[in-house]
């Protein structure tokens, strides 16, 4: 489904990516381990066509995705969930699920308004707060907007950026329900994380990423195998 | 009368400067290039009428578009560096245009009178308004005529989703860009239409006041296009014109006594507004306060009736 071919980034002389490849599967989430300074968001934001590759392609079912920059990439059925969820804090919960709808025609808004609908009943807590100031959300409902504004494009795939990261464990485990439903409603995702446990209970796909090079690939069960990753990730000795 | 008329030119005139800035800066940019395009949507509206004996409206239009066309061109380089050094490089564009009209030297005989940009002289004859028997209040009327156009237009734009575009853009842009949002187009588009606005409150300052030289469109003049939506606030367009009518309404005319220190006063709100109310003085809750004291005191008037 998306395929990604000997990817190089580099921000000036510096090279973030050297080489990249992996393959994310129709239905499947995939999922990129790695450290800090591992290049998995330069990755994130290439894929996004936030950044721009120096070298390698990229292609989503079939059609190439190399250069056509960030709206465009969207148009394709590529949506990013960034780090640290970013929603628009002062405009409202239902501003921010119209502002994931910007790239629909105008005459799709019938649409749009269904989609809304559909993504209150998959996050009733959005509805309860739909004319509160995004900003004024917690953590946890601010990844919900986050990922709820990303699917109001309607992707084919949609990449999550450490969905997990600064948030309480308990909100974890609820954002980490939500992916698994999503995924069994249908979607393929590329997910990027740290939290090795967490991504175990959903990815059907490993790829580890360090220093900008994939340095293992391999289902759940030969991650859990692999000793090196064993120790720096599940806590095992 | 003609004092308080004089006043309200003043504020009309800041008011479309202000709002020049509001424009951008809903975007999250800090342009102090919005002078350089006020002295060309002067220079150029004022050559049209005064050299080419143009009727005002189409001297004005030209004037805020060619403001507009070298907003477009400016955008495309200035913003692709963002915060200190967008500054500079707006200051940078501000000054190259004043320093040009400060060497511009344009001297035409029209009707046995010589008139135009004189260089360090500046651009003296821009007496279309008199010449046309227009009154000070007409002149008045227009200016506010062409803020309300302005003010509604900015209004509307908020109303759709443009307006949403351009917040979106200021609040965040990776999440504007993750959102399918083009960065430079909805940039450049925010300054041109900024260009075009001060490009027309140029062109009716320099008819207004008869005359412009390279000494009106100082940095001081840029600093004060931005301080408006920044003090005002951008949660509304209502926001620059309390700012515009507080700033030179109350603090360059009614302490006009104090002199020069007014600046000092100017300098000192700009530091208590950023640290009391870094939203501006009419952020959103003031906002959502009046909009519930108007809808209270209009379901009492209709209860009363």
């Amino acid at each position: 489904m998306l395929s990604v071919n000997n990817l190089v980034t580099s921000y000036g002389l510096i090279k973030a990516l050297k080489g990249v490849s992996i393959e994310a599967k129709q239905g499947d989430v995939t999922c990129i381990l790695g450290p800090n300074g591992a290049g998995k968001t330069t990755l994130m934001f290439t894929l996004a066509g936030i950044l721009s590759e120096d070298a390698g392609s990229v292609s989503l079912l079939g059609h190439s995705l190399n250069g056509l920059g960030a709206p465009k990439v969207l148009r394709q059925g590529l949506a990013l969930v960034p780090e640290n969820r970013l929603v628009f804090a002062d405009m409202s919960v239902h501003e921010n699920l119209l502002a994931g709808a910007f790239t629909q025609s105008r005459a799709m808004a019938a649409q749009v308004s269904d989609d809304i609908d559909k993504m209150y009943t998959r996050f009733p807590i959005l509805k309860a707060r739909h004319d509160q100031p995004a900003g004024t959300l917690s953590g946890g409902e601010q990844q919900m907007l986050a990922l709820a504004r990303a699917l109001m494009s309607r992707p084919s795939i949609l990449l999550m950026d450490e969905p997990s990261v600064g948030l309480s464990p308990l909100i974890v485990d609820e954002i980490f329900a939500i992916i698994k439903q999503l995924n069994e409603d249908g979607m393929s995702i590329l997910l990027v994380e740290q939290n090795a446990t967490k991504a175990l209970q959903v990815a059907d796909y490993f790829y580890l990423l360090d220093q900008g090079k994939v340095t293992f690939s391999g289902t759940p069960d030969q991650l859990k195998d692999d000793d090196v990753i064993k120790r720096a990730y599940l806590g095992g000795s | 009368m003609t004092y308080l008329l004089g006043i309200f030119q003043t504020i009309g005139v800041h008011t479309l400067l202000g709002l020049s800035a509001y424009l951008l800066l809903l975007t999250g940019q800090l342009s102090l290039a919005q002078v350089g395009f006020f002295a060309i949507g002067a220079y150029v509206s004022g050559i049209l009428t005064v050299i080419f004996t143009w009727n005002i409206f189409p001297a004005l239009a030209i004037g805020a578009f060619t403001a507009g066309f070298f907003a477009f061109l400016v955008g495309f380089p200035a913003l692709r560096v963002k915060g200190l050094m967008l500054v500079v490089a707006t200051i940078s564009f501000s000054e190259i245009v004043r320093l040009f009209f400060f060497n511009l030297s344009w001297r035409v005989n029209v009707n046995g009178l010589e008139v135009g940009p004189d260089s360090t002289q500046g651009f003296r004859e821009i007496r279309y308004f008199a010449a046309n028997g227009w009154e000070q209040i007409h002149i008045v009327g227009l200016i506010w005529f062409m803020v309300i156009v302005v003010m509604l237009a900015l209004w509307w734009l908020d109303q759709v989703r443009a307006g949403a575009v351009l917040r979106a853009v200021g609040t965040d842009e990776l999440a504007a860009q993750s959102s399918g949002i083009n960065l430079t187009m909805v940039k450049v588009a925010a300054m041109t239409g900024g260009g075009v606005i001060a490009g027309i409150g140029g062109g009716l300052f320099a008819h207004s006041t008869t005359y412009v030289d390279h000494h009106t469109f100082v940095i001081l003049l840029a600093t004060f296009a931005v301080s408006y939506p920044i003090i005002g606030g951008l949660r509304s367009v209502m926001g620059t014109l309390l700012a515009v009518i507080f700033i030179q309404g109350v603090i360059v005319e009614g302490l006009r006594f104090m002199g020069d220190y007014r600046n000092l006063i100017f300098g000192l709100l700009i530091i208590l507004v950023m640290n009391l109310r870094p939203q501006g003085l009419l952020d959103g809750h003031l906002l959502e306060d009046l909009k519930k004291l108007l809808g209270r005191l209009t379901k009492g008037e209709k209860a009363d009736a």
